[in-house]
């Protein structure tokens, strides 16, 4: 509804949108959705197949060369939204970064080797993909040294951690973010690899799993170093507060939609609450908190796509707005449920988790406006 | 704990009611507009015995404490003569702390019986165009002179300098790089302002525009020794002693100053009546007004926590900023609240509450900015790290 007509989106991406709105309402009510969750994985592989491959939304941005649609970052902003409007709890994002930086390894280093090997799997959906950039604080930077690489006659070996990393426990290979001595550098590791490890980091959000991945002497392949590292790192990151600033978004939109609906219904005192003004105008602060940041991730894709040179800060104020409002809506949204608000059963508790946790995954508002500052 | 009225306290109440309820909105209004000094009430006020009111009784004043004091500069406050009206008598009432505390008992003989009169009006200046809050950075300084000092220099905010007839001054008599601590070598004189050697500039501003606040220039004064308050270069501490009381009276202030915007406010949501009913209806109108009443009450039990401790000689700097912070905010928000619920009319002077807002604004910067009260919790309170 508050979408209007989605007029900036192309017919390409209007049509994206509503089936995969369609899809997700359909094959994920609240029922299903909280079901998943108390399964180990946190989510339904069968469902994820069907999105990753069905869809083919795994392979999305994947060049049309190793299997994907090759599309860019503005139907991925289409696809995060609506996913993030679902609380959709499979590892889509995480894969999504891995192939991301797979695909930049092929221009920077000449070497087609591990994209053909692994990108037309991650497009498939038969393997899943993750990142590992975050320091215990959360920061994407190789700079903490948090995991180094050392060469030794058999090959690249990793020592250390990273933390926050998306879907760990489901991954089959993990893209790692590392010091080799000074130099940053980009590892790939597969999960089976010996003195690989994975705790989970139990949190806030309930429909988004994290772990630490440790590495003792695991073997990894690398993939790109120096400057090249860095670049994808930093790109890694800006694909990340790209996604989660849509996400946000796709939230909003739902507790508008949901509550404004329930606003309606409820009644009390024998009218419908949307008819007192303290729960009428909240629902317009809500609406206005939707429409002021509702166009931010899409212009910083688009910035992104077109190489504009305020992309990277498009980026970080998309995330800094869409993640502020995203928490306030939240807020204002359980209040507006009242004591069905903060149930369990009802889905508004699993949004103000997801608001409040999704933006720490990458150092959280305070690592953005330092950026910005900077 | 006992939250009972005291009846000493209610009688002060109703006593200032009455005096102020000769002065009307439309009396501080036309004051405000035409920068006219409030003489008549600060007349009607000396003459009830309230200027004197926290001035020892052995040189006539009532000797009553900062919470009796706050009771009365809230009531001015809270008839709608808000910061025009308690400024007017503020420095009159408190201004001369240091003096009563620290001067020697000539001093004391000499002045504080006319202040108490309400027949000495006294203006206070510390702040300086490039020390601000930094106080011992000050640069007007006393120099000796024979029996006495020539003071040169240049203050601004000086309140009611138009009117005084003696400013308490704060100078630097030893520069500071001569003195161990930089809060050594200031000295306070109880100085006259009319006086040659003085200029006086009223500094136009956005409200309280009944009680000019100025700029002074200080060329070669020369005052007395016999005017010098205590010891030569103890000033900074004599001044500390004061700074909670003075943080309560504002905050006592600035709740006056939201209670006369919500009075108005909450009458007017109930007479005006837009779409066949009253606008406080309407939730939209209804709850800031509640949403202040809430705040300005819970600022009130700082003030009243804050003033008590005083009062008993307990220590009170956390009690009496947190009340600064708290009122100040609250009144404002009142205000602004108040403004909000008149719609169009709040902007027209006929209504008034645009005076109290412009006026409640004042108490977030004066006499000390919400921050540096803020910075006094963190340090003090908390333990943080000093940040400036």
């Amino acid at each position: 509804m508050t979408d209007g007509d989605g007029s900036d989106l192309t017919g390409d991406q209007r049509a994206l949108r509503d089936t995969l709105r369609g899809f997700l309402v359909t094959e994920l009510p609240t029922a299903a959705l909280r079901a998943a969750l108390e399964t180990e994985a946190g989510y339904s592989p069968q469902l994820h197949t069907r999105l990753a491959a069905e869809l083919g939304l795994a392979g999305l941005t994947i060049p049309g060369e190793f299997g994907g649609l090759g599309l860019s970052q503005a139907e991925a902003c289409v696809v995060h939204t609506e996913l993030g409007r679902a609380l959709y709890p499979g590892p889509y994002l995480a894969g999504y970064l891995a192939a991301g930086v797979l695909a930049a390894t092929v221009p920077a280093t000449g070497d087609r080797a591990i994209a053909e090997r692994w990108l037309p799997q991650l497009a498939a959906g038969s393997v899943t993909g993750t990142i590992a950039a975050a320091d215990s604080g959360g920061l994407w930077s190789s700079a903490t040294g948090s995991v180094r690489a050392h060469l030794t006659p058999h090959g690249w070996r990793l020592y250390g951690r990273s933390w926050y990393v998306i879907a760990a426990h489901v991954a089959g290979i993990v893209v790692v973010s590392a010091l080799a001595g000074s130099v940053p550098a980009m590892f790939l590791v597969e999960s089976g690899a010996p003195g690989f490890r994975v705790s989970p980091m139990p949190g806030l959000d309930l429909t988004r799993r994290v772990g630490v991945t440790a590495f003792d002497a695991t073997p990894a392949v690398l993939l790109v170093q120096g400057a090249d590292a860095a670049a994808a790192l930093d790109r890694a990151e800006r694909e990340f507060l790209l996604a989660t600033a849509a996400e946000a978004v796709g939230g909003i939109d739902w507790c508008v939609d949901t509550a404004v609906m329930y606003a309606k219904d409820r009644e009390q005192f024998g009218r419908p609450t949307a008819s007192f003004e303290a729960v009428a105008h909240a629902c317009v602060e809500m609406l206005t908190a939707f429409q002021d940041v509702s166009e931010a991730p899409r212009y910083a894709a688009v910035a992104d796509v077109e190489g504009a040179a305020d992309a990277p800060a498009a980026a970080r104020v998309a995330a800094l707005r869409a993640g502020q409002a995203y928490r306030g809506v939240t807020q204002t949204a359980v209040q507006l449920f009242g004591g069905i608000g903060s149930s369990g059963e009802h889905g508004a508790h699993l949004y103000y988790r997801r608001a409040w946790a999704a933006e720490r995954l990458s150092g959280g508002p305070h690592a953005r406006r330092g950026a910005l500052t900077d | 704990m006992d939250f009972a009225e005291d009846p000493d306290h209610r009688l002060i109440r109703e006593a200032v009611r009455e005096v102020c309820a000769r002065f009307p909105d439309e009396y501080w209004a036309e004051l405000d507009q035409t920068h006219t000094f409030p003489w008549e009430f600060y007349a009607a006020m000396a003459k009830g015995g309230w200027i004197g009111i926290a001035i020892p009784a052995a040189y006539g004043g009532g000797g009553l404490g900062i919470t009796e004091a706050s009771i009365v500069l809230e009531e001015v406050a809270a008839s709608g003569a808000c910061m025009n009206g308690a400024s007017s008598i503020h420095l009159s009432i408190f201004g001369m702390h240091p003096v009563v505390r620290h001067g020697s008992e000539e001093l004391k003989q000499r002045y504080l019986p006319r202040v108490a009169a309400g027949d000495l009006h006294v203006a206070f200046g510390v702040t300086e165009p490039d020390a601000g809050l930094d106080t011992t950075a000050i640069r007007t300084r006393a120099v000796p002179d024979g029996a006495g000092y020539r003071i040169t220099g240049r203050k601004v905010w000086t309140s009611k300098a138009l009117e005084s007839e003696r400013v308490l001054l704060l100078t630097r008599t030893t520069p500071a790089g001569e003195c161990t601590k930089r809060t050594d070598g200031l000295t306070l004189f109880v100085a006259p302002l009319n006086d040659p050697a003085v200029t006086v500039r009223p500094i136009p501003k956005l409200g309280r525009n009944a009680v000019a606040s100025c700029e002074v220039t200080y060329d070669g004064l020369y005052v007395s020794a016999s005017d010098r308050v205590g010891e030569e270069g103890r000033g900074f501490t004599y001044l500390l002693d004061g700074l909670n009381a003075e943080r309560v009276l504002i905050a006592a202030e600035a709740l006056g100053t939201g209670r006369a915007a919500l009075r108005r406010a909450a009458a007017y949501a109930k007479n005006r009546t837009v779409f066949g009913r009253p606008i406080g209806q309407n939730q939209g109108i209804a709850f800031p007004l509640a949403e202040a009443h809430a705040r300005l009450g819970a600022a009130e039990l700082a003030i009243r926590h804050a003033s008590w401790r005083i009062d008993q000689g307990l220590p009170a700097g956390e009690q009496a900023n947190l009340a600064k912070f708290l009122a100040a905010e609250a009144g404002f928000a009142a205000a602004d609240a108040a403004v909000q619920t008149h719609g169009g009319f709040g902007y027209a002077t006929e209504y008034h509450v645009e005076r109290y807002w412009r006026e409640a604004r004042l108490l977030k910067i004066a006499p000390i900015p919400q921050e540096m009260i803020l910075n006094y919790l963190a340090e003090h309170v908390l333990g943080l790290p000093r940040s400036y």
